[in-house]
């Protein structure tokens, strides 16, 4: 299992739903794969710095996971054949930051 | 001709070299450290430490790819 991050910018042109459901299929897409969801960060409806696909405004969320990397080809599959996806970063970061529903004592 | 007359005082650092948390999910941060236009600033100015500015120059990249910063800003100003 490693940490991974990933950062997806959905058209925001997207009515409330499918954007929910775009960013569920994501988790899907992990958490099918063995993969274990930490949190989802959505940081919603921002301006993009340059126009994507003549867009100017992009739906953000940032995903933390755990997983085998064998998911991110998947990942990256689903991503590119997405077209609401405008763009996408993974990243391998060292820890996550445990925090499971389970609140330990430090 | 002695050239060390016509040294300009250096000027005072006003960023430490070393920067933490380089992240490039903080635009707000990498603004320091690119230029109105949007280029990076080279690491003599910008006064980071060769490490820290790889780093920041990294960040920097992936935040445009994902539209947090620009490539360029044509109509600055």
């Amino acid at each position: 299992m490693r940490s991974y991050e990933t950062v997806v910018v959905l058209d925001a042109g997207l009515e409330e739903e499918p954007t929910q459901q775009e960013v569920n299929t994501i988790e899907q897409i992990i958490t099918s794969h063995n993969g274990e969801m930490i949190d989802t960060e959505r940081w919603g409806s921002r301006k993009l710095s340059y126009e994507i696909n003549d867009k100017r405004q992009g739906y953000y969320a940032l995903f933390r996971f755990n997983s085998e990397p064998n998911v991110l080809e998947e990942l990256d599959r689903a991503f590119k054949l997405n077209g609401h996806v405008l763009r996408h970063i993974v990243k391998l970061v060292k820890q996550h930051a445990v925090s499971s529903p389970a609140e330990g004592n430090t | 001709m002695n050239r060390s007359n016509v040294v300009k005082p250096r000027k005072q650092k006003r960023i430490p070299g070393r920067i933490k948390n380089i992240d490039y999910k903080d635009p707000k941060q990498l603004r320091r450290f690119i230029t109105e236009r949007g280029k990076i600033v080279p690491g003599r100015i910008s006064g980071a430490s060769s490490r820290c500015q790889r780093r920041l120059a990294k960040a920097i990249k992936q935040a445009r790819h994902i539209g947090l910063l620009p490539f360029t800003e044509e109509d600055y100003k």
